[in-house]
């Protein structure tokens, strides 16, 4: 996996240079970044020029060919930041390690998302942010039947298209508090949270926690 | 669809209601002139895509070989004009934005050659242009639809458990 990942590096930006269109989507979701933050799958860094400045963020990648090129990006970036060559599905931080965890177009390509999601709930403190910016299997038959057999050459490139991200959100105990389309119901904005009882959920006499933001360090 | 879940009874977030601020103001303000330029790039490669695909699949037909293969090779071929087409717009389009639709017009449109072909019909090549662009207007049209559908959805979801 990291091997494909390490060769798609060299092309990446050109291939998944569409920000101009999905840009201000993604500008939109990734503002609402608090506290410590940790982003997975950070590529070559191109969703970095949409992070707000002055944050705190852990950026992660399978590959080291994508982090040596996403180094230069996060030298620009005004804020602090890390990057670190590490495995989504076996984060090496303590539990309740961050206040937000966010994606961009990662989960697609996680080989194993049940454990990566059980990963970024694990990392996340109590009423933590989950922010996903991910492209899903849609619920057209028609669009969904293409994305199947886009999925059967994608496949081979570390890429799966028809993915039920929103499924294994829940699952993983997440509660979703939005979801907005970008592109049908294929490219999907999403915000998620860790709840503060047991099994996720919010207890309905715990004080809102939903969208509260919390302070910056 | 989404099934979109907000606990009962809570407001929306600040940030959200600051996206969704965001979302208007992008799409009133400087936002409407880059939702024509990709309503427009849609529209031309989807058309470009059509033509492709049904011109190749015209192209494999007037080889006479038989029926059957003749379908497979003309789906081959319309595929792989997508997949070229596809990739060079990419950087603009989006790469799944360009892909999805266009990979359902290159599946259609040379299906439709097939079948005149089937019904004895022997289509000229303008003819098979034609086809092309109608299949990718009414992809184009289904799009626009649907996603105008998608995202109502989600907004009348959103709004049923707040």
């Amino acid at each position: 996996m990291t091997t494909v990942w390490d060769l798609r590096a060299r092309f990446y930006d050109v291939c998944e240079g569409s920000d101009l269109r999905r840009g201000p989507s993604k500008k939109a979701l990734l503002r609402d970044m608090r506290g410590r933050i940790l982003f997975v799958g950070v590529g070559t860094g191109l969703d970095i020029l949409h992070f707000p400045p002055g944050r705190t963020i852990v950026g992660i990648d399978i590959s080291e060919a994508m982090l040596l090129k996403a180094r230069h990006r996060a030298s620009a970036y005004p804020g602090r930041m890390v990057l670190l060559r590490a495995d989504a599905q076996k984060l090496k931080f303590p539990d309740a390690s961050f206040d937000t965890v966010a994606t961009s177009c990662t989960m697609c390509s996680v080989p194993d998302p049940a454990r990566a999601f059980d990963e970024f709930y694990r990392v996340l403190r109590p009423g933590g942010r989950l922010l996903m910016f991910e492209h899903v299997r849609s619920h057209n038959r028609l669009l969904g039947l293409a994305l199947d057999m886009m999925t059967l050459w994608t496949r081979w490139g570390g890429t799966e298209m028809n993915r039920d991200t929103l499924s294994s959100v829940r699952t993983a105990g997440f509660r979703i508090t939005s979801c907005t389309s970008v592109f049908l119901d294929i490219i999907l904005s999403i915000r998620a949270t860790k709840g503060l009882g047991a099994q996720g959920e919010i207890q309905a006499s715990a004080p809102a926690p939903i969208g509260t933001p919390t302070p910056q360090p | 669809m989404a099934n979109v879940i907000r606990r009962r009874g809570a407001s929306p977030s600040p940030s959200d209601r600051r996206n969704e601020g965001t979302r208007k103001n992008s799409k009133d303000g400087s936002g409407s002139g880059w939702r024509v330029f990709f309503l427009t790039g849609d529209f031309a490669f989807l058309v470009c895509v059509g033509v492709a695909a049904t011109v190749a699949a015209h192209m494999v037909h007037a080889l006479e070989w038989a029926f059957v293969p003749t379908c497979l090779l003309s789906m081959g071929a319309a595929m792989a004009a997508q997949i070229v087409l596809s990739v060079m717009a990419s950087p603009i389009l989006g790469s799944i934005e360009s892909m999805v639709p266009s990979m359902i017009v290159a599946m259609a449109s040379p299906m439709a050659i097939c079948a005149f072909h089937l019904a004895g019909q022997e289509p000229s090549r303008s003819m098979a242009i034609v086809v092309g662009g109608v299949v990718a207007m009414g992809m184009f049209v289904f799009v626009q639809i649907y996603g105008r559908s998608c995202v109502s959805s989600l907004r009348k979801e959103r709004a049923k458990v707040t």
